[in-house]
């Protein structure tokens, strides 16, 4: 297990437990509502997908190899020119004239250039984006949240001190830091996932305080107050939960923002050569566009549907959390 | 054992909406504070514990103990407060059990302790079978109750209410009137703030009349109502609907809390106002009969029938 993983552990078991924490009648209501919603149900189940081609990626594909002799296979019921791949390693047919090289059930969706196997790419890319995602939304959920809330309730000096660190942020360029660490050390995506999500929960955060305003001036806030309760415990029990609509929804925007980043910048080729991401995968297949067009494609459609299920699911989110609809 | 408040002054920027303000409530008793909207009752009551956003000057003491010192080791254990806007005093994320279960559970009070100390509480204002329904499915009269309930569960032996009877039909309110004289007689000591004479005359006690962040008048409740010793109570008795004859509205408008008038803060107001009643300060408070007043046309020295 690399700190990755144990991360991303990390960030699952505490994505549970917020989930736990919903009452049976919450989670009821919520999902009543989020599955009024086709197209986040379908993104639901995409996620799904991806998440457990990540999760036990492992063990269902072998790693991606560099095999030299097995290049630029195609995919199956995609037959090429058997002048594409150096050899074909299904059966060829001849057809007009053309000789025609079918691909293997033992590289359903062909191989790259380099021969390695584009399903086994694929799944590893989905560890990749799944470690991503999980990782910075815990990152900013986190502290977006923390800073957020404790702004409001603090107010003051606290509050003013805070945000104006948010400003900074909002201005750092990450990006550049990003660049430059990478050339200081291994580009890994350790380092990328704990860099963006440091550098990247200002607007979760401002948007947090801007909700937690409104909350700590509620009655109830002032009524634990009188009870005795104590800040943090005010914090914990009466801010926090009734703000945590505003996280999801916020979140849930930066998500696929994120697993995007990711896959440019390892497009770019700014991110370790040992990872095996979406975004690497349709750059080694950029040269190979005009003769092997599934290279590039396989990848690429699977960053697409992962990207559009954040998003589906996001927006269905959003829906089922919204406090205005009461009577659903 | 008494609650005692001497010269309690709140500061919110420019504007003073309690302007020193002394009363003493004894272990079991009752005390109303009337006013209109805007007299600095609200302010009072949560000036008390804390709980406003202003300066406070003067002192609050419990039993000899200073409670403006450290206002946090009263709030829930010795003082109970219930806000006018009981609904929304109520946490909507949690059911009414968790609600009322939370200033215990703040205090260390373990889980299925503060549950079943919920429930006993929740049986004791008249709502037991509320305890699993979060706020938004409460009634007014319901969620009136489990707030009580939540301000008793620290066991205090003051209750401060901010209009317990707001926004309640009038046989609900009643019916939370009689469960606080209920309270009261088993101990409770009642710190009533409202602009509802009817709440006053059902719980009866000592009541003390706040207009413009000053005590108009201070007086049990019986005297108040038969002998009224400062116009303003006279004009806030007429004023209060009731019986067959339309109501007597007051004339004018209530002071501004950053801009009160010169002498007595009524006499835009006051149907006898004299030049006297125009300078100076806020008459002191002089003995009217049963309680005090402060008057400068009613008060010592003054002869009315001489004037008119």
């Amino acid at each position: 297990m690399t700190p990755l993983d144990w991360l991303s552990l990390l960030a699952l078991l505490g994505i549970g437990g917020v989930l736990s924490r919903l009452s049976p009648r919450e989670s009821r209501t919520y999902w009543r509502r989020f599955r009024r919603d086709r197209a986040a149900l379908v993104g639901a189940a995409v996620l799904a997908l991806v998440g457990a081609l990540g999760l036990l990626g492992p063990l269902l594909a072998p790693d991606p190899r560099v095999v030299p002799g097995q290049a630029l296979q195609p995919p199956l019921f995609f037959p090429v020119e058997a002048s594409v791949p150096l050899r074909c390693l299904g059966e060829t047919t001849v057809s007009g004239g053309t000789r025609l090289c079918h691909g293997t059930l033992a590289h359903p969706l062909g191989t790259t250039g380099s021969g390695a196997d584009l399903l086994a790419l694929v799944v590893a890319g989905a560890r990749v984006s799944l470690q991503v995602a999980l990782v910075t939304t815990a990152i900013v959920a986190t502290l977006g949240t923390l800073v957020g809330t404790t702004a409001a309730y603090a107010g003051g000096a606290v509050d003013e001190l805070l945000m104006r660190y948010v400003d900074l942020q909002a201005t750092f360029p990450s990006f550049f830091l990003f660049v430059l660490l990478s050339y200081l050390f291994e580009p890994s995506l350790f380092l990328l996932v704990c860099l963006f999500g440091l550098l990247g929960w200002e607007n979760t955060a401002r948007l947090v305080r801007a909700e937690a305003l409104q909350r700590v001036s509620e009655p109830y806030v002032r009524a634990a107050e009188a009870a005795g309760a104590g800040r943090g415990w005010v914090l914990r029990r009466h801010v926090l939960p009734n703000v945590s609509n505003s996280v999801v929804v916020t979140v849930t925007l930066l998500v696929p923002a994120f697993v995007l980043l990711e896959a440019s910048l390892s497009f770019l080729g700014l991110t370790a050569p040992s990872v095996p991401s979406w975004g690497r995968t349709v750059a080694a297949g950029r040269g190979d566009l005009t003769t092997a067009p599934w290279v590039a494609t396989v990848p690429g459609v699977a960053l697409f549907c992962t990207v559009l299920a954040l998003n589906f699911v996001g927006d269905g989110l959003r829906d089922a959390l919204d406090p205005r609809e009461v009577n659903a | 054992m008494s609650l005692s408040v001497r010269d309690l002054r709140v500061t919110i920027g420019d504007a003073r909406p309690v302007d020193g303000v002394s009363f003493d409530l004894d272990a079991g008793g009752t005390l109303c504070v009337v006013g209109e909207s805007g007299a600095g009752k609200t302010t009072l009551c949560e000036a008390l514990v804390g709980l406003t956003d202003g300066e406070v000057d003067g002192s609050v003491t419990l039993d000899g103990e200073d409670v403006l010192e450290t206002p946090q080791t009263f709030r829930g254990t010795r003082i109970g407060f219930v806000f006018q806007d009981a609904a929304g005093s109520l946490n909507p994320v949690m059911t009414a059990r968790a609600n009322v279960a939370e200033g215990l559970r703040a205090r260390g009070v373990g889980r299925r302790d503060a549950r079943e100390r919920a429930d006993d509480l929740l049986a004791r204002v008249g709502a037991p079978e509320v305890g699993g329904a979060h706020p938004n499915e409460l009634s007014g009269g319901e969620a009136r109750r489990v707030a009580l309930a939540a301000a008793l569960a620290g066991d205090p032996d003051y209750l401060v209410l901010d209009e317990p009877t707001a926004g309640l039909d009038a046989p609900t309110g009643r019916a939370v009137l009689s469960l606080l004289a209920d309270l009261r007689d088993a101990g409770l000591a009642l710190l009533v703030v409202t602009h509802d004479l009817g709440t006053v005359a059902a719980l009866g006690g000592d009541a003390l009349v706040l207009y413009g962040g000053k005590t108009m008048e201070r007086a049990p409740v019986e005297a108040l109502f038969d002998d009224p010793a400062h116009p303003y109570t006279r004009a806030l008795l007429d004023a209060a609907p009731g019986g067959y004859e339309l109501p007597t509205p007051i004339p004018g408008e209530p002071p501004s809390p950053s801009n009160p008038p010169a002498g007595c803060r009524f006499h835009p107001r006051c149907p006898h106002a004299t030049d006297d009643c125009r300078m100076g300060e806020q008459p002191p408070l002089y003995d009217a009969g049963e309680g005090e007043a402060s008057c400068v046309y009613y008060g010592p020295g003054y002869d009315p029938e001489e004037l008119e």
